[in-house]
């Protein structure tokens, strides 16, 4: 019973801190620009592919993340940038993922670096 | 425009605010690189104690406190088995306006830790208001529905644990109202049906965010902080401090007095255990 019980705390702090590091991952996901706001996220990067895919490249305005309309001097540009911070903070969430994912105690799990 | 961040600091009996806020301005100084200003009733005890960490701060604001029959008292929990009643001084938070030195400004509780730099999207951004909305809990359960409404049948809840403002006439009016709700709390409280008797900052800012909305929610106005601010209650416990990683003890809720372990690293967490924020800070300045 007591291998089950600390199983279950185990399981609660594996579970809540995979959650923290998704919430983390959200929170640096974000690009400010000229006081715009905009939540990087699969959607908004496939649409400015998109775009540019259809040939839209300059002066294209797109509506950012308080649904505020926003002009974009070079959206192959603005991709490259949202794209660099999506995807090096995807990493950084990867990396610890997989570092809590192997840990086989609660302490190793918190104490991790 | 010149750029900052006020803290306010009273302390009571048992919580060192001060400390609070001076080891909130390291943070602040290491992370977002702007102007720190401290208001507080003990102005001496910041300089004596804490004059090797004094440099962080660039403006002390002092500000007079008197104990009159309007002290409150509030109920402090240190985790789910002890709490203290203690003088409880959170009623100058509307004259952040008057007091901030700089033309854009950045008020967290001193309770709040900074481990990144992303409040600083502040002051590149439009809106002349923003604060803090629907936080992260730490908690993997947790859900307080005190934290959506005010109370059961009332308005949208604000976190004035942490917000920004640029000086501003819209934001003058707003702090004129935020007094004006304050200083008619008794009335207020009744109209919006909220149940304690104690001044919260939260509730008196979440009213006169409503009148000034002309007394309808509002999802566009006023806009939410750049960063999103994790929180962690007075049940939970704050055990350990390296950087900028934070290690809780959160509260079983079903079992009171049992807790589960998590750490964040790199967010900024609004900790309200001041009892264990205040021994934390002592071990990482050991």
């Amino acid at each position: 019973m007591e291998k089950a019980l600390e199983f279950g705390n185990y399981m609660v702090t594996l579970n809540n801190q995979k959650r923290l590091l998704k919430e983390r991952f959200l929170d640096q996901s974000v690009h400010y620009v000229d006081g715009h706001k905009f939540e990087i996220n699969r959607e908004l990067i496939n649409y400015c592919k998109t775009l540019i895919d259809l040939g839209h490249q300059q002066d294209v305005v797109i509506i950012d993340s308080l649904n505020a309309p926003y002009r974009v001097p070079d959206l192959k540009q603005f991709l490259e940038v949202i794209l660099d911070i999506y995807m090096s903070n995807l990493n950084s969430y990867h990396t610890e993922y997989h570092k809590i994912k192997s840990q086989r105690s609660v302490q190793d799990i918190v104490d991790h670096d | 425009m010149t750029n900052g961040v006020l803290l306010f600091a009273n302390n009571n009996d048992q919580i060192d605010y001060v400390k609070q806020a001076v080891f909130l301005a390291t943070q602040i100084k290491q992370h977002m690189n702007c102007g720190v200003a401290i208001a507080t009733d003990s102005p001496d005890y910041l300089y004596n104690q804490f004059e090797s960490y004094i440099s962080a701060v660039d403006h002390v604001i002092p500000i007079d406190w008197h104990v009159t029959q309007t002290t409150q008292y509030k109920r402090f929990r240190d985790g789910t088995k002890a709490e203290k009643n203690l003088m409880w001084k959170n009623t100058n938070r509307s004259s952040a306006y008057e007091l901030t030195p700089w033309d854009q400004t950045i008020v967290l509780d001193t309770d709040v830790m900074v481990n990144n730099n992303r409040l600083m999207a502040c002051f590149d951004q439009p809106e002349d208001f923003l604060i803090d909305r629907q936080p992260v809990d730490v908690h993997p359960t947790r859900h307080d529905p005190t934290f959506d409404r005010i109370s059961d049948k009332s308005v949208q809840f604000f976190w004035a644990t942490a917000f920004f403002f640029r000086k501003s006439p819209i934001t003058e009016l707003l702090f004129e109202t935020i007094g004006h709700v304050k200083d008619n709390y008794n009335f207020y409280r009744m109209m919006y049906q909220i149940q304690p008797t104690k001044l919260r900052n939260d509730f008196v800012f979440s009213i006169a965010i409503h009148i000034l909305s002309g007394f309808q929610t509002n999802n566009h106005w006023p806009q939410a902080m750049p960063a999103r601010m994790f929180m962690t209650t007075d049940c939970d416990i704050l055990h350990k401090i390296q950087g900028t990683k934070m290690t809780f003890l959160l509260d079983k809720q079903t079992h009171p007095g049992q807790y589960t372990v998590n750490s964040v690293q790199g967010v900024n967490v609004h900790c309200m255990n001041k009892f264990s924020l205040g021994r934390c800070i002592d071990e990482a300045w050991a």
